[in-house]
């Protein structure tokens, strides 16, 4: 029975994220992944992936009604395109007007 | 011995909760859960804008922090998730001893988080670092203390969660507050998701 509780997809969910912040401190410690893969943006998309998990499996958005679902996956995504608009685009959009003191 | 006796004596059948479509919780915990969130996004887009004014400072800044000690966090609190979501999954299988151990452990993940944060901001203080050594660790102290206060406040919801199991009846009301309990927890673990990265990977 014990079995039946910790096989589940919550715990592959689990492992998955331990797995893929893994890989994101990997990846942060090799000198030149910038250059070749764009690591940096590599590492925000996992990261963003990693919440895309936490919310429809460990918050159960899942299985939650089609609103709180998609309202959820909307705002991860727009949270994800805003984050990595501001990282590669950071100085045209404070030139084209966001304000820093 | 009596956990193994009370999971064997459980009949495992098909978990209608976890299948039907429901709000897991209260509809106003998921509002202030994205109400929170959409705040945080707001604090990661100005660090990048002041982040893009200011790159070779940042980096800088970025190589005094302690990734490993920010990696071993992100683990911690990505267990803890998992001992609630698995505490809950017990609970609706009235496996209700197995539940507070998964709560218990949970806690201690959470705490263990905070443990190792205070550590951090120790070393930080020792090396003369404050929130006025420059706007990175300006924002390194806004954000991450920010998240610490959402933690101290988590670890508060878990340990009053643990009480509503023990002291209450089993039921629908029950689940659903330890439901909104959970996905406040889970706010704090996926806030750090993001927070992580940012001020300690991202090159």
């Amino acid at each position: 029975m014990m079995r039946d509780l910790l096989l589940t997809r919550t715990s592959l969910v689990w492992l998955l994220l331990m797995s893929a912040t893994a890989v994101s401190w990997y990846m942060s410690t090799l000198p030149t992944v910038d250059v070749v893969i764009g690591g940096s943006s590599m590492i925000l998309l996992i990261a963003f992936f990693k919440v895309r998990l936490v919310v429809v499996h460990f918050m159960e958005a899942g299985h939650a009604p089609a609103i709180l679902r998609f309202t959820s996956e909307i705002a991860i995504a727009v949270a994800c395109l805003l984050v990595l608009a501001f990282y590669h685009y950071g100085s045209q959009l404070v030139a084209a007007g966001f304000p820093v003191s | 011995m009596e956990l193994a006796q009370e999971i064997d004596n459980t009949a495992v059948s098909v978990d209608a909760k976890a299948t039907d479509k429901h709000i897991p919780g209260e509809a106003g915990v998921w509002v202030l859960v994205l109400g929170d969130a959409f705040v945080f996004v707001l604090l990661f887009v100005s660090f990048l804008a002041y982040r893009s004014q200011a790159l070779a400072l940042y980096s800088d800044s970025q190589n005094q922090l302690n990734m490993h000690l920010g990696a071993v966090n992100t683990l911690l609190l990505l267990a803890s998730s998992w001992f609630v979501v698995t505490a809950l999954h017990a609970l609706r299988r009235e496996l209700q001893r197995l539940a507070m151990r998964l709560f218990q452990l949970a806690w201690l993940s959470g705490f263990g988080f905070g443990v190792v944060k205070v550590i951090e901001y120790s070393e930080k203080f020792e090396q003369g670092i404050t929130p006025l050594t420059n706007s990175f660790f300006m924002f390194y102290f806004v954000l991450t203390g920010i998240h610490f206060i959402h933690l101290l406040i988590g670890l508060g919801v878990l340990a009053f969660m643990m009480s509503v199991l023990k002291r209450s009846k089993p039921g629908e009301r029950r689940l659903a507050t330890l439901e909104s309990g959970a996905t406040y927890w889970h706010l704090v673990d996926l806030l750090w998701i993001v927070l992580f990265p940012l001020l300690y990977l991202v090159r």
